[in-house]
């Protein structure tokens, strides 16, 4: 196992068809401990906390608001009093929604600048904080997006706050590598989760999506999993700063 | 040329340029600083600025299209948005932030005749810091000046056909890592040792 013996946080991790319950199950096979937060969805938290605890890992269900720092900061409390250690810190937490540059609202603006980069940013900083206090070094992992390098039309927020992930990220790096922190970031395509739901409601919305992506399917939550799992193992030990697009060819090809 | 987060020299120059049709709209550099330094009320004072821009551009290109004559955006982001500077997270999350704004509206401005693009002013005279300058290919910090004409290339009917570009006006900073540091992260001596250090 890769990652025996080390401790994971995972954010926005609770949701059963959800980038984040892949990225736990995939730590979790591999031998890490994984506390997984979500800012609702306790239901299927504790499920998920109960699945890896069937793995023979620890594992709890921490609910937490990621855009809200005095949260974020108790959640790495009580994450370090529960385990007794961190190593790993995956913020994947995230919102997504469609809307024309011209629509979209304060409201939403808010919503998801305050999820996904601000979240973010708390997450992270409260992350390395520990991480040089610890003296240990760490992995900070943090889910983008195929939009960090590419834009869609009425996605301009989500995108925007994807492409100031990759920013952090690379900052992050220059700063955090040398206490022995890598960070990095993941770039899935389509994956077939609940964050999509709105916009892919057909069969006929499905079918011309699938169409755009060379591998002639949607990603499975697992296999972002198991690349956080590579960015997580000592076989990532040099790699810092980088974005792993997992996509199946959707940037790349074809048109 | 109607102006929106941008300070010094520059917004002169640019409200000079008198055009109701062209907006250039930027979100300040941040509160600079090592990332781990960063405080609460630092990340919210550069989110504020950069929803500002963001919402200013909105206001902009809503009253273009009603206008129904087209126009122009311009986003001014940072070279630390292109390629990381130490000390420049707020600057960098911003650039990379609207960059992206820029080339959705972009694209979904097209139709309506508005252009939407992206100018890096690199370091400049009267605000950056002259021990950056050798790290910069060209051996001297960027006029305002220079920055303001590219402005107004965009804005011209001659870039017509260019929207969702990203002009990079750095003097070749953010092209790759040669010397120097951040001044900004302290330690003024530690810059100067590794320019000292590339130049033998």
């Amino acid at each position: 196992m890769r990652l025996a013996g080390k401790v994971a946080l995972v954010t926005g991790a609770a949701r059963e068809r959800g980038i984040g319950r892949g990225i736990v199950l995939a730590l979790a096979e591999e031998g890490c401990d994984v506390a997984i937060n979500d800012v609702a969805a306790e239901g299927e938290g504790a499920e998920l906390a109960e699945l890896v605890r069937g793995l023979g890992r620890r594992s709890l269900f921490l609910p937490a608001d990621v855009s809200e720092r005095g949260g974020v900061d108790a959640l790495l409390e009580r994450v370090l009093a529960d385990f007794g250690a961190l190593d790993i810190v995956c913020s994947n937490a995230g919102v997504a929604a469609w809307q024309p540059f011209l629509e979209v609202t304060a409201e939403e603006w808010r919503r998801q600048f305050g999820v996904n980069l601000t979240g973010c940013f708390n997450v992270c900083q409260a992350a390395a904080r520990v991480f040089v206090a610890a003296g240990r070094g760490g992995r900070i992992v943090v889910t983008s997006s195929v939009h960090a390098e590419m834009p869609f039309p009425e996605m301009a927020v989500y995108g925007a706050t994807k492409g100031g992930v990759r920013a952090l990220v690379e900052s992050m790096a220059g700063e955090l590598t040398g206490h022995g922190i890598t960070v990095n970031h993941i770039g899935p395509g389509w994956v077939q989760t609940h964050i999509n739901e709105s916009a892919l409601q057909t069969d006929e919305d499905v079918g011309q999506t699938l169409a755009l992506i060379p591998a002639g399917r949607s990603g499975e939550p697992h296999e972002l999993g198991r690349a956080v799992v590579y960015l997580c193992s000592t076989d990532a030990d040099y790699v810092s700063g980088a974005y792993l697009r997992v996509d199946g060819g959707f940037i790349a090809g074809k048109y | 040329m109607r102006v929106a987060g941008v300070g010094g020299a520059l917004r002169a120059l640019l409200e000079e340029r008198a055009r109701d049709d062209v907006l250039v709209v930027a979100a300040g550099t941040g509160v600079p600083g090592a990332f781990l330094d960063l405080q609460g009320s630092d990340w919210e004072a550069g989110v504020a600025a950069i929803e500002a821009a963001f919402f200013a551009a909105q206001g902009f290109a809503r009253e273009r299209v009603e206008a129904g004559s087209g126009g122009r955006i311009i986003f001014l982001s940072s070279p630390a948005a292109v390629l990381p500077v130490g000390g420049m997270t707020l600057a960098s999350v911003a650039g990379s932030f609207l960059t992206t704004v820029a080339r959705v509206a972009a694209v979904e401005l097209a139709p309506t005749g508005i252009t939407v693009n992206v100018v890096v002013p690199g370091f400049l005279a009267g605000e950056a810091d002259e021990r950056l300058i050798p790290g910069i290919p060209s051996g001297r910090l960027g006029e305002p000046e220079e920055i303001a004409e590219v402005c107004s290339f965009l804005a011209s009917p001659a870039a017509a056909y260019v929207t969702g570009a990203v002009l990079v006006v750095d003097g070749g900073f953010s092209i790759t890592k040669s010397a120097g540091g951040s001044p900004f992260l302290g330690s003024g001596l530690a810059f100067e040792q590794r320019c000292s250090q590339n130049k033998t």
